[in-house]
């Protein structure tokens, strides 16, 4: 099964950098570097975790094609 | 530059320094790095932390990083019943944890360890097809830290442990989402030497609200909520503090975090990188509590870390996960099953549960003995009228 291929928007004013969303992440397609919020397109599998586990909100899934 | 070292540690929370502290004083070179800039800060914590802890990691009670003494914990039910455990004498402390890591990492660099903040890893160095040690970044500097051991203590998005080939990927079942506010309360009942905890499936989905009391009027009140809740656990905390009245007009922090809550880690150690705290997922899954839990982990993994090196046998790490396993991991699987259990509890059974709990009880709570506490609460006529509770109770035994 494929899920609907996303990417995920951040609202940097919201973010607090706490790596949830690192953590959830099965694909490693999150990273918090030099106090950066990164995401990598490549390797997202479209599972909205980060979404759900962000403490804030700061996070939405767009749809792609 | 080129760094060589006995034992490289990424992160100085609560395992980092503990772990690095023993090693130095055994007379190993050790090196911890932090990306923070400042150690202990920002936190993710409510600060609560039993006073046991202090003696039994050998940690002094500094004044500097403990904001107030408490006696116990009041636990509320969702229609207001109340529990109440309390001592006569101090169960715990209230910390500063921006101040207590840093100490934390003082000690350490006292007892011979160096420690180096604003220093990231960015990735492993392997030669020959081994680990061989960190590649990390200081203020863009380019740094090449060689060491025999790797320690993995980066916390809840541990990117080490990955590195290393470890899958720690925390479903977000597994994990609590986490939000606090340090603030002033005014016009809300509080005793300020009690740690409070109100429980209910509106007020937080899996978990509770808290109130750490710092000051008689200031105090930490967070939230922790299932991480696969589509809400966020800042909208529960809000939602709460509005309905019990509290104005969030005096706000002094905002706390952010993911907290493991089950999921611990298998592999604890994979040729020589070892996990610890939060980045192997060694937290308490019933109260999302991970300081004494870091310290438990760090204190056996430098156990085995000196014993690996003292007899240059890396396989020797592997000790870590199979004592961390036999003891700790089981305490903890134990308690994940009662906490699995008691997510499943209505308000109605949660109520009953509070009511029915009488003060012996409540001493088996605080010491972490829920299974003794199922079975007071099966057989309570209170609860011996509600049959699907009964049956959950009875799953856990």
């Amino acid at each position: 099964m494929t899920l609907p291929k996303v990417k995920i928007l951040i609202n940097r004013e919201k973010c607090y950098l706490c790596g949830s969303c690192v953590a959830v992440c099965p694909k490693e397609a999150i990273v918090i570097e030099s106090d950066e919020w990164k995401f990598f397109q490549e390797k997202c599998i479209g599972c909205k975790f980060c979404v759900l586990a962000c403490p804030v909100g700061a996070l939405t899934a767009k749809e792609v094609e | 530059m080129e760094l060589h070292y006995d034992v490289i540690v990424v992160g100085a929370g609560v395992a980092g320094p503990i772990l690095s502290r023993n090693l130095a004083k055994k007379g190993y070179k050790v090196l911890m790095i932090d990306k923070k800039a400042e150690i202990g800060s920002p936190k993710r914590c409510g600060e609560g932390l039993g006073i046991t802890n202090f003696k039994k990691y050998d940690i002094p009670l500094d004044k500097r990083f403990i904001n107030r003494e408490v006696y116990g914990a009041a636990i509320y039910s969702p229609s207001g019943y109340k529990l109440e455990i309390r001592y006569n004498r101090v169960a715990g402390v209230i910390l500063e944890r921006k101040i207590f890591d840093k100490m934390l990492a003082y000690y350490a660099a006292k007892a011979g360890a160096e420690v180096m903040a604003k220093t990231e890893a960015v990735g492993l160095i392997r030669k020959e097809g081994k680990i061989a040690g960190i590649k990390a970044k200081h203020e863009g500097e380019p740094l090449e830290i060689y060491a025999d051991v790797i320690v993995a203590a980066d916390g809840v998005e541990s990117r080490v442990a990955r590195w290393a080939g470890i899958n720690s990927f925390l479903p977000p079942h597994e994990m609590d989402s986490g939000y606090e506010y340090e603030m002033v309360i005014e016009n809300f009942e509080f005793d300020p030497d009690l740690i409070h905890l109100y429980f209910g499936n509106e007020v937080a989905p899996r978990g509770y609200v808290w109130i750490f009391p710092k000051d008689e009027d200031r105090a930490n009140v967070g939230i922790g909520i299932n991480g696969d809740n589509p809400k966020t656990a800042k909208y529960y905390l809000e939602k709460w503090l509005k309905e019990n009245n509290i104005k969030g007009t005096k706000i002094l922090e905002v706390n952010v975090g993911g907290i493991p809550v089950g999921g611990f880690l298998k592999e604890l150690v994979k040729d020589n990188v070892v996990v610890v705290g939060d980045a192997a997922r060694q937290v308490n899954p019933m109260h999302g509590g991970g300081m004494a839990e870091a310290m438990e982990a760090a204190t056996i993994a430098s156990k085995w870390i000196d014993k690996a090196l003292s007899e240059e046998n890396l396989e020797l790490l592997k000790g870590y996960t199979e004592e961390w396993w036999a003891g700790e991991g089981q305490k903890l699987l134990r308690i994940l099953k009662v906490r699995q259990i008691s997510e499943k509890l209505s308000d109605d059974e949660l109520d009953a549960a509070v009511q029915a709990l009488s003060g012996a009880d409540a001493e088996k709570i605080a010491a972490g003995d829920y299974k003794e506490v199922f079975k007071a609460l099966i057989k309570n006529p209170k609860i011996l009228l509600k049959p699907r509770m009964l049956k959950l109770l009875k799953e856990a035994l």
